[in-house]
């Protein structure tokens, strides 16, 4: 695999060339057609993103970034462009293909950890298993594994309104990571979750994610979140504005600060 | 994972249904039980709402079963008063005749002679000849049975004038007489019966001439007849038990005296017609009650329909719009089930089911609930008839057809909601908040 993408080598470290990429996107532009009006929401983003990789995606509201969030995880296609998720261009799959490959190589964390409240913490990590035709009895093993390495394994049992926040968060990780996927994608984790909480559940999905070799791509202003990222991707108006490495970025308690005025 | 972990897993229950338990073990792909967790999952989340919209198809189901059980109900009541009512009639002079036999020949001598030759008429005494020979035989019979009562009563004498005698031998002797009277009496009653006939045919062999006048007169005279001894029997509108028992002794009278089971089966005729009139007028009078048209049921009634589709129109609309609230407050759940993998059909699937299981049960409850009302109204309203007309063959196919009905109608209520479920982008799990 190539680990040199067309553009940006000026803000690849030395040691990410000999990586794969997991997500790699060309030149794509995204355009929200509201009645007449066209709305850019991406003007041309070219972005790698490694295997096994920790990613924060930054940038204000109506940057693109959460466009380009969704083109990542399969959830919306470009207009122009290309995204290959796994290699995969996700602009030439249909419907089914796009929820086979979300089921299989995506795993998504939400802020508000959207489990579904009718199921029991495991019948939550299980549900992605059987929509992966995984064996009942193989996912439920599985899912029975991920809830102990997340701490959750007395509680297998709950359902999400007998659990406090960081226990659902805690679900929705091992949720996330059912199917061994190559990707996650983590939108504000910490976003309604307390301090020392969000600081666990950040723990827990670094110790996780790196582990299984998993890839986080995460949207957070989460200082802390931001402390654990390999590399930073600033979004404005659209475009890419800068990518950080960990090593670039002072964090300090209260604000943020880059090394490097771009 | 651990042995301990393993078996405790696999010795709790997994699934809090047992529904669910008894599917484990399938195996592999999209179950049927993950299906069936997430229906029921999403019914039992929303109890409330399900609740009420099973109300509400089991209220349109229930009303869909009675209409159509209770329909029956009154178009077998239709018809059995047509029925009955186009059964012929036994002629007055039979009627009459049996009655008089009954009454032991008082009626013929009462008769004009004009009467008394309509009824030799009727009743075929051209030749009287078995009518005579039976009576020279009862004749004899009779002289012979005066003869052993003679005995009889003097034996009594006898033994009432003896000393030391008990009262219950005194008893057991007075009986011996009153049996022996009896017989005695029946056969001289059986002899006046024949006497009459044949007096009546040997008139109409010596009066062969008819007038159509006398004729009207004889009928009547039988009209009359026959109504006074059904007045003996019964109160005008209804047999009481005494009625009935009654009739019976008359019945029971003419079978151990040997008479010709003709008159006792037509007085039982009458009986049964009787029977019959009073069930017409009361079933006439109970539908009239219930504002039922005995003519309309039986051609069919188009209002009924009208209603039954207004019903179940209004049952799929609450569906429907049911189904649609359950989709929009579960925008996030589908997305988030998209997100996770789920396909387009799944989620239709999901919908379809959660509201063919609502239908399932709303139409099995409110199939049970119109069977109930139906019998309930039915008896209140026509009393024993509405139960002796109940459709018991056509209630099968009544529920059926409500239960599948419900059902169809829940899945098509469903559909709409379900699409829009399937069509919706995953993105908005992402963007909803709550």
């Amino acid at each position: 695999m190539n680990a040199t993408g067309p553009t940006q080598t000026a803000d690849r470290s030395p040691e990410s060339l000999n990586r794969d990429t997991v997500v790699r996107t060309l030149d794509v532009e995204k355009i929200y057609q509201m009645g007449d009006v066209e709305t850019p929401a991406l003007r041309g983003v070219d972005l790698d993103i490694y295997r096994g990789e920790y990613m924060a995606i930054m940038g204000p509201s109506g940057s693109g970034k959460s466009t380009l969030f969704n083109m990542i995880g399969g959830l919306d296609k470009p207009t122009r462009g290309m995204v290959f998720i796994d290699e995969v261009d996700i602009a030439a799959l249909d419907s089914f293909e796009l929820a086979w490959l979300r089921c299989r190589k995506i795993g998504y964390i939400f802020q508000s950890f959207n489990l579904l409240p009718m199921l029991t913490a495991l019948e939550n990590v299980i549900m992605p298993m059987t929509f992966a035709n995984v064996s009942t009895d193989d996912a439920r093993d599985r899912a029975y594994e991920l809830l102990k390495e997340v701490g959750l394994g007395d509680r297998w049992s709950h359902r999400p309104g007998r659990m406090s926040g960081g226990q659902q968060q805690r679900v929705a990780i091992a949720r996330a990571l059912a199917n061994q996927p190559a990707i996650v994608l983590a939108d504000e984790p910490t976003g309604n979750l307390d301090l020392i909480t969000g600081e666990e559940i950040i723990a827990k999905l670094k110790q996780l994610s790196s582990e299984m070799g998993v890839t986080v791509i995460s949207a957070t202003h989460d200082h802390k979140m931001l402390d654990i990222c390999s590399r930073v991707v600033w979004i404005r108006d659209g475009r890419i504005e800068r990518i950080e490495n960990r090593a670039d970025l002072k964090i300090e308690v209260g604000r943020i600060e880059t090394g490097d005025s771009a | 994972m651990s042995r301990a972990g393993r078996s405790q897993i696999r010795t709790q229950p997994l699934y809090g249904d047992d529904l669910l338990a008894s599917l484990k073990g399938e195996g592999g792909g999209l179950t049927t039980r993950t299906l069936l967790t997430l229906v029921t999952g999403g019914l039992r989340v929303r109890l409330m709402r399900s609740i009420v919209t099973m109300i509400s198809v089991v209220l349109a189901i229930a009303f869909l079963a009675y209409m159509g059980l209770f329909n029956h109900v009154q178009v077998n009541m239709a018809n059995a008063i047509t029925e009955l009512e186009n059964v012929s009639t036994l002629s007055p002079a039979k009627v009459a005749l049996a009655v008089g036999e009954f009454n032991q020949g008082d009626l013929i001598g009462s008769m004009s002679v004009e009467d008394k030759r309509d009824l030799a008429l009727a009743l075929d005494l051209d030749d009287i000849s078995t009518f005579e020979h039976e009576m020279a035989g009862l004749d004899g019979t009779i002289s012979q049975m005066e003869g052993t009562h003679a005995i009889v009563v003097a034996s009594q004498q006898e033994l009432e004038q003896k000393p030391g005698v008990t009262e219950a031998e005194l008893e057991d002797a007075r009986a011996k007489t009153a049996a022996s009277r009896h017989k005695i009496d029946g056969a001289k009653s059986r002899r006046a019966l024949h006497a009459n006939r044949i007096d009546l045919g040997r008139w109409l062999a010596g009066n062969a001439a008819a007038d159509p006048k006398l004729a009207d007169a004889l009928n009547a005279h039988l009209v009359r007849v026959q109504s006074e001894l059904l007045a003996t029997w019964r109160t005008p509108s209804h047999f009481t038990p005494q009625d009935m028992g009654h009739a019976e002794h008359l019945l029971g009278l003419a079978k151990s005296e040997g008479q010709t089971s003709d008159a006792a089966a037509t007085l039982k005729t009458v009986l049964a017609q009787e029977r019959q009139k009073r069930a017409v007028a009361d079933m006439r009078l109970l539908m009239r009650r219930a504002g039922v048209s005995v003519e309309a049921t039986l051609a069919g009634n188009p209002m009924d329909t009208w209603l039954i589709v207004m019903a179940l129109m209004t049952c799929t609309v609450g569906i429907a719009n049911a189904m649609l609230m359950s989709v929009t407050e579960r925008f996030r759940e589908i997305g988030t089930m998209k997100c996770l993998g789920a396909q387009d059909a799944l989620v239709v699937k999901l919908f379809l089911l959660e509201s063919a299981f609502q239908g399932i049960v709303g139409a099995g409850l409110g199939t049970v609930v119109g069977l109930l009302i139906a019998l309930i109204s039915a008896a209140l309203q026509f009393a024993g008839y509405g139960l002796t007309n109940f459709p018991v063959q056509q209630m099968w196919q009544v529920m059926g057809w409500s239960m599948l009905s419900g059902v169809v109608l829940a899945i098509l209520g469903a559909v709409p909601s379900a699409l829009m479920a399937a069509r919706m982008n995953p993105v908005d799990a992402l963007r909803i908040e709550e």
